[in-house]
């Protein structure tokens, strides 16, 4: 049987559906923190899906398409808000947007959301990139950094250092 | 010690990351999960149409690049060995430099002989000479009757007119003198 990659490069509509339901929510979440904002991302992840099918070719050489998928995602969002007509300085995520509540202690869930969406909110755009691929789209450095184009230590000290400003945030707010 | 949000403010990074994993994304919901799909299926048979598309343009503009490069290598190996001949023509003794084929080449601007008119024959023929004259003299008048009219005279003329020009404006004396050397050489 053919790989997913071949498949994508034949342009096997079935493959685009497999894709999509391997990393389509984790999309959405990524372009949530890379554009903040639910609406901006839905539109980003539909042209992304575009894009891809535009340039299925390019599947063919690709050793990970989700990260390859990423990749599109985070160019099609940066292009988006270079683009993008009005103003973006002032946009907040509401946590109940990003995270969704347990159902074993919802309330709980939601404070650790709030707190999580705001402490997100306050690092440097690059190093929350890092911790959001990391944290909640499941990637290794190794990925990580071929979807930004950046040296894997690059991504790891990244990282690091966003954990570390998490921390002082925590110490401030405590 | 522990935060009101239950986080401990000296935990370490993976202690943190438990934290952070502590709370679930949002899923796709049906809704984006139908659009997207529907768009990605519409994309496909326009995509592969587009393939087709962006095929023949990259092939037709390789071959037109191909073509277009072939016409100008052409014409340039036409130009240059033109100009070499007419400049061996005008000044026999001359060999083939740069100065010899820019002087032929400003003779062949400036009187308006195109190359195809043009025949090297005259050279041996000076009535086919005349006629090519004549058919300058069809095309740019002034210059036509002046080189008829050194040829009737068999005048030698040092010095044409300066204010002679030829309709757009370019200095024909030049050209002129060369011809009236022609004429001389030939008749």
């Amino acid at each position: 049987m053919a790989s997913l990659t071949d498949r994508l490069a034949d342009g096997e509509n079935a493959a685009f559906v497999e894709l999509f339901d391997l990393c389509g929510s984790r999309l959405l979440n990524f372009l949530q923190w890379k554009l903040l904002s639910q609406d901006d991302a839905r539109d980003v992840l539909q042209e992304v899906f575009l894009v891809l099918v535009r340039n299925r070719k390019r599947f063919r050489g690709v050793e990970n398409p989700l990260a390859f998928a990423f990749q599109v995602a985070r160019n099609e969002s940066v292009r988006f808000i270079k683009h993008a007509i009005r103003s973006r300085d002032k946009v907040q995520l509401a946590a109940a947007e990003i995270f969704v509540a347990s159902e074993d202690c919802p309330n709980v869930a939601v404070e650790t959301a709030e707190w999580i969406t705001n402490a997100l909110s306050q690092l440097d755009e690059r190093q929350r990139e890092v911790i959001v691929l990391k944290v909640y789209s499941g990637f290794g450095f190794r990925e990580i950094s071929q979807i930004l184009h950046t040296p894997q230590g690059t991504v790891a000290t990244r990282y690091r250092r966003g954990l570390e400003k998490l921390r002082e945030i925590i110490k401030v707010e405590t | 010690m522990t935060t009101d949000n239950g986080l401990d403010s000296d935990l370490d990074h993976d202690g943190l990351e438990r934290y952070l994993t502590g709370v679930k994304p949002v899923s796709m919901d049906s809704q984006l999960r139908a659009e997207t799909l529907l768009n990605i299926e519409r994309a496909l048979p326009n995509a592969i149409a587009m393939t087709w598309l962006e095929w023949a343009d990259s092939r037709c503009l390789r071959i037109a690049a191909v073509f277009f490069m072939c016409c100008g290598l052409m014409s340039y190996l036409l130009v240059h060995r033109t100009q070499t001949r007419m400049a061996r023509l005008i000044t026999p003794e001359a060999k083939s430099t740069s100065q010899d084929q820019s002087l032929a080449y400003g003779f062949a601007a400036k009187t308006r002989w195109s190359f195809g008119r043009w025949s090297f024959a005259s050279q041996k023929e000076p009535d086919r000479l005349l006629q090519d004259l004549e058919s300058v003299a069809e095309i740019n008048s002034d210059l036509g009757n002046y080189l008829k009219s050194i040829h009737k005279d068999k005048k030698h003329v040092e010095d044409p007119p300066a204010d002679r020009r030829l309709r757009d404006g370019v200095d024909i004396r030049r050209g002129d003198l060369l011809c009236v050397e022609l004429l001389q050489q030939w008749c």
